[in-house]
């Protein structure tokens, strides 16, 4: 069960990745433009773009191991969520609202270091969800920067 | 896709954006978590900062690949590198450079103290890709 803490950062982070590893254990970063959590605070939902998809599906078909990073920049405020795959689909519209409201965080929270010239930029960098995945949360770790870093907030025996 | 470095790619490694980097440990667990710096070493080695003795650290001692994706936001695309672990530099010019860009990162983000550099953790390019971020409007 995802504490309520981390439910509201959800509403905050502008920044994710997601990672998978293939049969040979070589690991792959997929680009990452949402996220939603299901009623039972348990399963996550993540949105990806064209982009991100080599060797996504493979990978979770073959061994169901992901891991998700989310961080409130500029703060770097972040936690990782780590899981098994429950599913996928193709994005939905109303997965690329939630796309659209994590770009306007993400340009509104860096315009102010870079320059309203970046905008267009800026707004590229959070793209158009093409798949949905769903998986179970299973482990989620403090991710911020400094002495906490790693701390377990849920799952493990620790 | 190359397995060389090209020149373009590195004012992109000099931004100060955040990379983000995926390892996976021994028994098959992915870590993804973003990453200071990149350092540009030749055209076929990279360094990454080894600041805390976290589990991308472990990860790559137990399994040496890593994905790296660095952004490049003004020219609208990413960039994605496979990587092996080689070695982990605590001395020389490769840490010295990178100990100078990570206290400068360290000052502009209001991380001073907390980010400190570790080692010079070398890595050999595998491959690297361009991916360039499709117009979205």
């Amino acid at each position: 069960m995802i504490p309520g803490k981390i439910i509201h950062f959800f509403d905050r982070a502008n920044v994710g990745l997601a990672g998978t590893r293939d049969r040979n254990l070589v690991p792959h970063g997929h680009s990452v433009c949402g996220w939603a959590l299901a009623p039972d605070a348990r399963t996550l939902t993540v949105f990806v773009p064209e982009g991100g998809r080599k060797h996504l599906i493979e990978s979770l078909e073959d061994n169901g191991q992901i891991a998700l990073t989310i961080e409130q920049y500029p703060e770097h405020e972040a936690y990782q969520f780590k899981g098994r795959y429950i599913r996928h689909r193709p994005a939905e519209k109303g997965d690329a609202e939630i796309a659209e409201r994590i770009r306007e965080r993400f340009v509104q929270s860096v315009l102010a270091f870079v320059g309203e010239r970046a905008g267009p930029s800026l707004r590229a960098f959070v793209q158009v969800p093409a798949l949905a995945i769903d998986f179970e949360v299973r482990e989620l770790f403090v991710q911020t920067p400094g002495p906490g870093a790693g701390a377990r907030l849920v799952g493990g025996e620790g | 896709m190359d397995t060389r470095l090209p020149a373009e790619i590195r004012p992109v490694l000099d931004n100060g954006i955040p990379a983000a980097m995926v390892t996976c440990s021994g028994d098959g667990v992915p870590n993804a978590t973003a990453i200071s710096q990149v350092y540009y070493v030749s055209e076929t080695h990279v360094a990454l900062s080894f600041q805390f003795f976290n589990k991308t650290i472990r990860n790559v001692r137990e399994n040496p690949r890593a994905h790296v994706t660095v952004h490049d936001i003004h020219g609208k695309s990413l960039w994605m590198l496979e990587l092996e672990f080689e070695r982990s530099e605590t001395e020389g010019p490769v840490f010295d450079a990178m100990d100078m860009q990570i206290e400068a990162i360290a000052s502009m983000t209001g991380m001073t103290g907390i980010f400190k550099l570790r080692a010079a953790d070398i890595y050999r390019v595998i491959s690297v890709e361009r991916q360039f971020y499709p117009p979205h409007v």
